[in-house]
Order: C-alpha cells, then structure tokens, then sequence
C-alpha cells in the first residue's frame, strides 16, 4: 500500500483537480440541494458511498467488460448502489427522501459517478478505485457544504434547522431561489482559482 | 392523482417559469461546456428537444403498462435509463443518415445525451407528479424546448463576454456560472406569465 | 473466451444484470415493509397534527391512531373521526391540483363543522423555498380554529408576509413569493369545506 499515492489522489481530489471546481462536474445536484445543509449532508454522502462502491466495483471487474456495453454498464452499476441508497433513505429517513426526491435518482446521473468511473476506475486497482471515489466525494461535500452554509443562513436564518440569526434578520429570499446557487458557486471558484492559477496548475 | 394542470399551461410554463435549466438546475454539464460555440448549442439544444419528447412519452408508457403490474417499482431508476439509452441511440442513427453536419458537429455529445441529467431528471418529475399521457408529452417537449432556449441564449452572452476583459481567476466557469444566475434571475421575471387557471 | 465476441457479450449483460436485479430485490424486499410503514405513519402524523392532538413520539401516535380514531368512506370522502373523553373531532384528507402537482393533506374540523382545527400536509411538489413553504409553522398556524362562515376563506389584501392569527375573519396570508401556490391551496380547502359540509349534514 503506498500511501504517498493515496495522499496525492486525496489532495487532488480536494484541490488541484477538485471535480466540482476544477473539472466542472456534479452541478445539477450541486446547485438544487443547497438551500438546506442537512439535505446537503446526505446527498452528498449518497454521491460519495455511490462513488467508491460503484469505482470499486467497475476497477473489479473491468477486466470482463465487453468494450461495446462498456457504458451501459457502468451505468448499471451506478444505478445498483444508488438504488440501495434511495431505498435506504426512504425507509429509515422518509422526511429528507420527501425533501430530497427525485434528486437522489439524479445521483446516477451525475457527472461526478461516470466521470470518475472512465477516468480512473477503468484504469487502477479495486482499493485505490474506492479511495478515489471516496475522496472526489469529500471534495464535492465541501464546496457544496460551503455554499449551503451561506444559503441556508442567509436564506432561512438557520444552519442545521437551528435558528442563528436574530429575530430582527429579514431573510434574503433570492438565496432560496435558484439564481444565488448559481452566483455563489461562481463566486467560489473565483476566491479559489486565484491561488489555484497562482500554484502553476494550469486547469482550464 | 393527476394534478389538474392544462398541457399547455405545462407547457409554457416548462419553458419560461420553471425552465428545466434555470429553475430546476437539471443538464448543467453539458450546458457549460458545449454553450461555447453557438452553432453545437442549437444542434444539442435541437437533439435534447427531441429526445425529452420521445423519452418522456415512452417513459411514461412503460412505467404505466410494465413498471406499476409488475410492482417494480424499485427498478424504476434503471428501467428509465436504459430506455433513455435505447432512444438516443436510434436518434444517432437517424441524425447520422439525415444530416451528417449535424452528426460532425454534435460528435461525443449525443451519446453524452444518454446522462444528461435532464433527461432523466425529466422523466423522474413526470413520474413523481403523476401526469397523465397528454401531460407527460407537452412536460417533455417544454422542458426540451426551455433547454434549448437557454443554451442558445447562453451561448450568444459568452461569445460577448469572452470579449470582455474578464479577470483570469473568473475566466471560463467562474463567469459563465454568474452569467447562468443572471439568466435565471430574468427568467424568474417570467413567473407573473400564468395566468390562474 | 474473447470478452469483445458477442457471445460473450450478450452472456456478460444478462448476467451482471440477473445478479444485480436479484440484490436489488432482496434489498427491496427487507425495505419495503418499512416504507410502507413510513407512509402510513405520515397520513396519521399528517391528521392528529391537523387536529392539534399531541404525540410524544411516533408509538404515541400509532397509539392514538388506532385506539381513538375511526376511519369511514362516505361519498368519495375519506373521513377519520377522533373520540376520546369528551372531545371529539374530524379530519378529510384533501386532494387537489397545486402548481405543479398534487398538494394532499388533512384538514380538520370541530365535531359541528362549525370551526377549523387546523390543517397538515402529506405531500406536495411546489417550489422549495417558495410554494413549498406551506409547510412552515407559522403558515399553517393560521388555519387553527379558524371559525367557518358563509364566506369562503380567500388572500388577505393585508400582505405582511407574516400570517393573520384572527379566527374570526375569513383571511389567509398568502407565502411572500408564492400567491399562486396560497391561491390554489385555499381553492381545495374551501371546495373541501363546502364537501365535508354537505356530507356530514351540517346546514
């Protein structure tokens, strides 16, 4: 095991090559959940689990996959632990499946999952498929934490369902809105590409 | 129960007050990437069109006669996938004997139909809100049309913007993605459209 | 064999897909019972709420539900009538188009139909944050013991986005932002009103 590669996928992940802000994948879920961070929470621990479970899959048995149905069967695959998630929501948190609905559906097709699936699972190992799976999910679980922390506080005045702001705080109703998931993802990857460009990466 | 809404006012509505895009944020990835030439946008916007009609419809048919007898209800998700798959596939080949422009011009992005979350995501919406037939055909070709709508109205800005002096660490994402929240903003405007029924 | 013949490929896809439908269904099948559970635990939440009966917990309302309520069909409607001590009470669920889909919920009424007790939501698809927030507290706060009149209940001209807390008026404060979702919810409540009126026999 070497952990120097598992450190660098990590950091890759999270930063250089994060899939949200660098490679531009997983917007759909991204901007649709954000405006409650609990719902932000799960779904990104759905993206997450569906990511490594369906990368150590495919990275398993890559071998015995016929080039033709190559796709469709990483959709397949997407579509089995997914599936799993949604039921496991709908039987033991039925208040968020209900907030979250067809969203949790849309985890397979999110970018995200095949992406990761092309990208790396075709071409390395079971175990270090997973962790990258893992990893690419931690990095799309910050930044969407981070915009849903904002619209949250701003649009609701609470964080986790607990009133934060006083009383007095008239809440900002465009950050329950769809424009604001929009403006501040855009803001996001502005405060973070700076340094990113700075660092030498020259990602697109 | 099916919800008592007019096809049309579904329609318009699919288009303009809750664009699939700007409202609902389904088909994202595509949408940035390929909104930078003018000319594949139509041509994708063109494409999704199409097959949003067709897969609605056909999507609404099997969950009805095959999904609901059978009590399949779980495999709702891969069911609809594969039919997504089956149906861009043969509008590949029709695309490919009917207009190999077209066909140069979209190259990976019509197989990329088949993940497009829009597609599915419409079809999960019709399925979550119980439309009938009617509904589910007028659902499928707004949502498609209010794609393509936004995607060429995108398109036209960035080539604007590309021009303008945009600081580097905004360049490309960054201000497309604030460029989007503009858009969806003025399409919120639209919501005074429907009448009451 | 050569994975890319088509033998082997027709085989590969029938049976990744066989195994995988197989562990979907035994996962399905040690889930649904729970699901179902779930539902029917969100109708009676959705009436003892309505009827501004307290629970401690989900056992507590399973109780309740089951000892002091009962439920009977009468001409399309579903009836569910409370009796404990002296207090008595009853619920309709309610159906009916909202913007983009259903809104259904329970609505509840004194034992005279004489007042509303308050009403709770099952399901709806508005839009989060707009329509949606028809499930907020302070929203449906201004449906309890809402005294009926000849006058059906309509949008206060009064917006202060906050709700109206007079039993005696026949005004509702729409959701800032949401007056189509506040205008198609009060046409169901007032069409359920006028249905629950004929039906149990009240003048």
């Amino acid at each position: 095991m070497d952990i120097k590669k598992y450190r660098k996928i990590l950091s890759e992940n999270l930063f250089s090559n994060n899939p949200v802000f660098v490679q531009i994948l997983g917007i759909c879920s991204t901007l649709a959940v954000t405006n409650n961070l609990i719902n932000t929470l799960i779904m990104a621990s759905g993206v997450t689990l569906s990511t490594a479970f369906s990368n150590f899959t495919i990275s398993a048995i890559k071998d015995l996959i016929p080039r033709k149905v190559r796709m469709i069967v990483q959709v397949l695959i997407i579509s089995f632990y997914v599936i799993i998630f949604d039921l496991f929501l709908k039987a033991f948190i039925p208040q968020v499946s209900k907030v979250l609905g067809p969203y949790v559906g849309l985890i397979i097709t999110n970018c995200i999952l095949m992406g990761r699936a092309e990208a790396f699972a075709q071409a390395n190992p079971p175990l270090l498929s997973f962790w990258d799976g893992i990893s690419s999910g931690l990095g799309y679980m910050y930044v969407l934490c981070t915009i849903a922390f904002t619209r949250e506080l701003l649009g609701f005045g609470t964080i986790l369902n607990i009133r934060l702001m006083p009383d007095s705080f008239l809440p900002w109703t465009i950050m329950v809105m769809a424009p604001s998931a929009f403006f501040l993802l855009g803001i996001f990857i502005w405060i973070v590409k700076g340094p990113l460009l700075q660092k030498g990466g020259n990602k697109k | 129960m099916r919800p008592d809404v007019t096809p049309l006012i579904l329609f318009i509505a699919s288009i303009f007050t809750s664009n699939i895009l700007l409202s609902n944020f389904l088909g994202m990835c595509s949408f940035i990437s390929v909104s930078k030439d003018f000319k594949s946008s139509n041509g994708l916007g063109l494409a999704v069109t199409l097959t949003l009609t067709v897969t609605t419809a056909l999507n609404w048919l099997v969950y009805k006669y095959l999904i609901i007898p059978l009590g399949l209800e779980y495999l709702t998700y891969i069911v609809f996938i594969i039919v997504i798959a089956a149906v861009v596939q043969v509008l590949e080949m029709l695309i490919e004997r009917f207009s190999s422009n077209l066909y140069m011009a979209l190259g990976i992005f019509l197989p990329l139909i088949t993940v497009n979350c829009a597609i599915f995501g419409v079809a999960l919406f019709m399925q979550l809100r119980n439309y009938d037939f009617i509904q589910s055909v007028f659902f499928g070709a707004g949502s498609g049309l209010g794609w393509w709508l936004a995607i060429v109205t995108l398109a036209a800005i960035r080539k604007k913007v590309d021009a303008a002096p945009v600081p580097p660490a905004l360049k490309g994402p960054g201000i497309t993605l604030i460029t989007i929240g503009f858009m969806a903003m003025a399409f919120i405007g639209f919501s005074g459209m429907i009448s009451v029924q | 064999m050569n994975r890319n013949s088509k033998i082997y490929t027709v085989l590969f896809t029938f049976l990744i897909s066989f195994v995988f439908i197989l562990v979907l269904s035994f996962f399905n099948g040690i889930t649904i019972e729970r699901t179902e559970k779930n539902k029917t635990l969100s109708t009676i939440k959705a009436i003892l709420n309505s009827m501004a009966i307290v629970y401690a917990d989900d056992d507590q309302a399973y109780t309740i539900f089951s000892e002091s309520i009962k439920y009977e069909k009468k001409e399309s409607l579903d009836i569910y009538t409370f009796s404990r001590a002296a207090d008595t009470a009853v619920a309709v669920i309610f159906s009916g188009s909202g913007l983009w889909g259903s809104i259904t919920g329970s609505l509840a009424f004194d034992k005279d139909i004489s007042m509303l007790l308050g009403v709770d939501f099952i399901s709806q698809n508005e839009t989060p944050g707009l329509g949606g927030r028809i499930e907020e507290k302070w929203f449906k706060e201004q449906f309890k013991n809402k005294v009926i009149s000849e006058n059906p209940l309509e949008l206060s001209t009064n917006k202060t986005g906050k709700g109206i807390y007079n039993s005696l008026n026949n005004e509702i404060d729409a959701v800032t932002g949401a007056s189509l979702t506040s205008t198609y919810l009060l046409n169901i409540i007032n069409s359920y009103i006028y249905k629950v009126k004929q039906v149990l026999g009240v003048s």
